[in-house]
């Protein structure tokens, strides 16, 4: 096979579940899992926290790089294993209800933890990766249905890179996942680390169009026709430019 | 002589907007007001003269301290100037898009990566509010 975006049970979206991390401490009884599966889980978690944590302590930009740098390769492999852990033991329709409530509790949660634990750009960069997510998971959707890719070579490529954006985001999620969860307030040099981490969804959610547009066709491929134009949009148009010229001189963008 | 070639104005090609011609004084440059505009409109669906376009700001510690998340970063090493000087990072004011008349967009300034242009376009998805809902979790 290997043309397919990511591999994984969801395709496209992220390989991981969104919000995990949040949900397993508060959910447990819906997993309704056996005993060792559960501790299987929560182990991993446990790792995860751990690591999550040591860069939640610093203080300042230059350690709270250092700490991240760190504990970087541990946090990728127990993040690969809690998601392939949870990919074997919990049934794929438990996952996604899972990730919905997790989503939906985070929403909340973000605004009780707003301007106590860290202020209105990290919750606000936070719903946005969490908008941008769902976004990478409906095109994950199209991509399932598409055709394969015009350039595998160029499609694996595209996996690779999304693998980066999309962990390196996940790892900022979970920062900020667990500073909720452990009630520490980000201090306002890690709350700038962590808003610039959050921005590699947009990174990660460019790469899942990128791999829908190597299988669909392009707007700008449809055969090109006359499209009408009269005075009221050339009024329009005027309009908008003197509104232009007006606002030129007296500011700087 | 044949007429030139007309210009083709390509989604992720930037731009200087010329100065008002009814406005003789200004001479036409970022410092004076003049701002680099970033197509986001697609060429083949452009009527008329106009064409759809939001400016990409120098000042990128609107993103540093707060800004909406809908203000996208473009890293200089995503934008390609026409002149040869070095790019510089930039962030994209998804909520000042607007609609621009080609005649005023004479001077080409260069233009971003497709990643980039799709980066943008995200931002600009995010401000007008569009939602994706999973056919998964109904």
């Amino acid at each position: 096979m290997g043309t397919a975006m990511l591999e994984m049970p969801t395709r496209v979206a992220p390989p991981f579940e969104v919000g995990t991390l949040g949900t397993l401490g508060a959910n447990e009884n819906g997993l309704a899992r056996r005993r060792k599966d559960e501790d299987l889980i929560h182990n991993l978690v446990s790792v995860l926290d751990e690591q999550l944590l040591h860069v939640l302590q610093c203080r300042q930009t230059s350690e709270c790089h250092d700490a991240r740098a760190k504990v970087w390769p541990k946090y990728v492999r127990a993040r690969r294993a809690l998601t392939d852990t949870m990919s074997n033991l919990v049934p794929e329709k438990t996952r996604e209800h899972l990730s919905a409530a997790a989503q939906a509790k985070i929403a909340a949660d973000l605004d009780g933890a707003r301007g106590i634990l860290f202020g209105d750009a990290v919750a606000d960069q936070m719903m946005f990766s969490m908008w941008v997510v769902s976004k990478m998971q409906a095109i994950g959707e199209q991509i399932a249905k598409s055709s394969p890719p015009k350039d595998e070579d160029e499609d694996r490529k595209l996996i690779a890179d999304f693998h980066l954006f999309a962990m390196w985001g996940q790892f900022h999620y979970d920062c900020v996942i667990a500073s909720m969860k452990f009630n520490l307030a980000l201090p306002d040099d890690i709350q700038e680390a962590v808003c610039d981490g959050l921005r590699a969804w947009v990174n990660a959610s460019v790469i899942v169009e990128e791999a829908l547009a190597l299988r669909q066709p392009s707007v700008e491929q449809a055969p090109e026709v006359a499209l009408p134009w009269d005075e009221e949009d050339e009024q329009l148009l005027a309009s908008s430019m003197r509104d232009l010229d007006a606002e030129s001189s007296s500011d700087h963008l | 002589m044949p007429n030139p070639p007309p210009i083709i104005y390509k989604q992720g090609d930037l731009y200087w907007c010329d100065p008002d011609p009814n406005q003789t004084d200004t001479v036409g440059s970022e410092q004076k007001g003049d701002r680099i505009w970033l197509i986001v409109s697609i060429e083949k669906l452009h009527r008329g003269n106009c064409l759809v376009a939001l400016p990409l700001s120098r000042h990128v510690e609107k993103v540093a301290q707060y800004a909406p998340p809908h203000l996208i970063k473009v890293p200089a090493e995503k934008i390609t100037m026409e002149d040869g000087n070095p790019s510089i990072n930039r962030v994209a004011l998804t909520d000042q898009i607007r609609a621009l008349d080609k005649r005023r967009l004479k001077r080409k300034a260069g233009f971003i990566s497709h990643q980039a242009v799709l980066g943008v376009l995200t931002g600009l998805d995010f401000l007008f509010g569009r939602v994706f809902p999973s056919s998964k979790t109904n």
